[in-house]
């Protein structure tokens, strides 16, 4: 049934969908032309739109679920949702599920695209696979900086990637479950936003906590060439007041020296994420097989 | 008989607003039961509750001994509104009801596409209100179920498709299986009640067989529930106590 559910999701969002690739190929292939053949004015307008449009393509993506979310569960279409003969966990994992795979193919997309505005930037410049080298060369050589190797580099990138689509499904799916849910039905579809409002704030003043309060830091200090990293049991504050605050952006020399030859950057933010990511898998798994349908 | 829809001491508050209360009943195998009321009357709200499409503040629904949200499999279900997309065509609809119900008979639904004079290709978004209401009709009555739950399937449509809908329903129903029809508009369906249940106010008003009802005030459930109910305001209902 969750391979059902996840078809019907797909089916759902077809209609959203297929406007918005045809219209990031038509953008793409307008900065490829325009710019490849260095036409003036023309040619820069659509190379920017084209690098606004590959920025922008995973982010509307990732609204058009967000709304397909909220249409397919708390809308008419609940009706039919919450009437097929599913769990609410099926229909919980089939939009985690759906949603990943649309969130995966839209990047993939978009990294295609921005192989695409690199070679046009090579091209007009004479040197097709110029900046397609020059990004590579980078991704060679930052993951040293910070004390890694280009495979952990390439991994961490792919873990930050993922956490992104955790994190932003935790939060929307939470928000428009917990906004739809009895406390806050009286607010339509204002109580997604207000849930979100609510969200928020709390995770600021947790964050905030996290960042300088929980003893769990990862100690940034200078190596000999690169920079070394290790975690801490340490409460970032104290570091943090060595520091000080100046009201002026302070060179990371004088930074490390204040801080007593390092710097702590607070982890225990990450707890908190951690805590919400399970909270809100439960509690909105559990939430979307009650629903109070208008 | 057994017990297909047990409903104890059910009750739904919209804030301060009354949805339905303290509502008791069963509902048997077999049995083509009404659901009759003026509009706001709470009889949305009950079938709702039924489906599990509304949390209960107190009481509780079983559908055959299972919780409601449970039944699904058991249970066919007309909502008031179109839960279909509008970009979509009654050939995908069908494909949808394919995968998630054994019970659909796709030949079935393509007879009463046919007799309904629609085109399976048909987009919901070209189709008429009453177009909308007939395809919808379909999909729930091509399933074999021994629970069929219709919320007011003939709201917004003329005299004449009224009476085609009906026939419809009357035919295509699973023989042996309950029938749970939601209606403001009694003079057109009543002939097709075992049983009727007046609403009024989120209470039940009345709850009787319409042979008894018919044979004992020697009326028909129509002027019954007028004598119950008077017009006031552009044709609604209001029970003068």
């Amino acid at each position: 049934m969750l391979g059902k559910l996840i078809k019907l999701d797909f089916r759902m969002v077809r209609s959203q969908l297929k406007w918005v690739i045809p219209i990031y190929a038509l953008l793409l292939t307008s900065a490829f032309v325009f710019k490849s053949f260095n036409i003036p004015v023309l040619g820069t307008l659509m190379y920017v739109l084209g690098i606004i449009a590959t920025l922008a393509l995973v982010p509307v993506v990732l609204v058009l679920m967000l709304a397909h979310y909220y249409r397919h569960f708390y809308t008419n279409q609940g009706y039919l949702t919450h009437t097929l003969p599913v769990t609410s966990s099926q229909r919980y994992h089939a939009k985690m599920i759906s949603g990943f795979l649309l969130y995966v193919f839209s990047s993939l997309i978009a990294v295609f695209g921005f192989f695409i505005i690199l070679l046009t930037e090579g091209i007009s410049k004479g040197k097709a696979m110029y900046a397609i080298n020059e990004f590579f060369k980078i991704m060679d050589t930052w993951p040293a900086y910070i004390g890694l190797s280009t495979f952990a580099g390439v991994l961490l990138i792919i873990g930050i990637w993922l956490l992104m689509y955790v994190s932003f499904f935790t939060t929307m799916s939470f928000s428009v479950t917990a906004g739809m849910g009895r406390r806050f039905n009286r607010f339509g579809v204002g109580g997604p936003f207000l849930v979100y409002i609510i969200l928020y704030v709390v995770n600021q003043i947790l964050g905030f906590f996290g960042l300088f309060f929980i003893p769990l830091s990862l100690r940034i200090s200078p190596g000999d060439t690169y920079l070394k990293m290790r975690v801490v049991t340490e409460m970032p504050i104290h570091n943090f007041l060595d520091i000080g605050v100046t009201g002026q952006n302070i060179p990371f020399e004088e930074m490390i020296e204040r801080g007593g030859g390092h710097f702590d950057l607070g982890l225990g933010v990450f707890i908190f994420s951690f805590a919400f990511v399970v909270f809100s898998y439960f509690y909105t798994k559990r939430q979307v097989g009650k629903v109070n349908l208008r | 008989m057994n017990n297909m829809v047990d409903i104890i001491g059910l009750t739904r508050r919209y804030g301060s607003r009354r949805g339905i209360e303290n509502v008791s009943l069963s509902i048997y195998e077999g049995e083509i039961v009404g659901l009759l009321g003026p509009n706001g009357c709470g009889k949305t709200t009950l079938i709702k509750l039924i489906m599990g499409l509304l949390q209960p503040d107190e009481g509780s629904v079983s559908v055959m001994g299972l919780k409601p949200t449970e039944a699904h499999h058991l249970v066919s279900y007309l909502p008031e509104q179109t839960y279909l997309s509008d970009w979509m065509t009654m050939e995908e609809a069908f494909s949808v009801f394919e995968d998630f119900y054994r019970d659909f008979d796709k030949s079935k639904a393509m007879r009463m596409l046919e007799e309904f004079a629609l085109h399976p290709e048909q987009p919901l978004k070209t189709m008429s209100r009453g177009m909308k209401e007939k395809a919808n009709l379909t999909l729930v009555m091509s399933r074999y179920v021994p629970v069929y739950i219709l919320d007011e399937p003939m709201s917004g449509i003329d005299p004449a498709a009224r009476q085609t809908i009906l026939d419809s329903i009357l035919r295509n129903h699973n023989p042996g299986s309950t029938l749970i029809l939601s209606t403001h508009l009694i003079g057109d369906v009543e002939m097709l009640f075992d049983r009727v249940i007046f609403m009024d106010e989120g209470y039940i008003r009345l709850d009787r067989s319409v042979e008894d009802l018919r044979a004992n005030e020697g009326k028909s459930v129509d002027e019954y529930f007028r004598e119950l109910y008077a017009p006031v305001r552009g044709g609604d209902y209001y029970y003068v106590r």
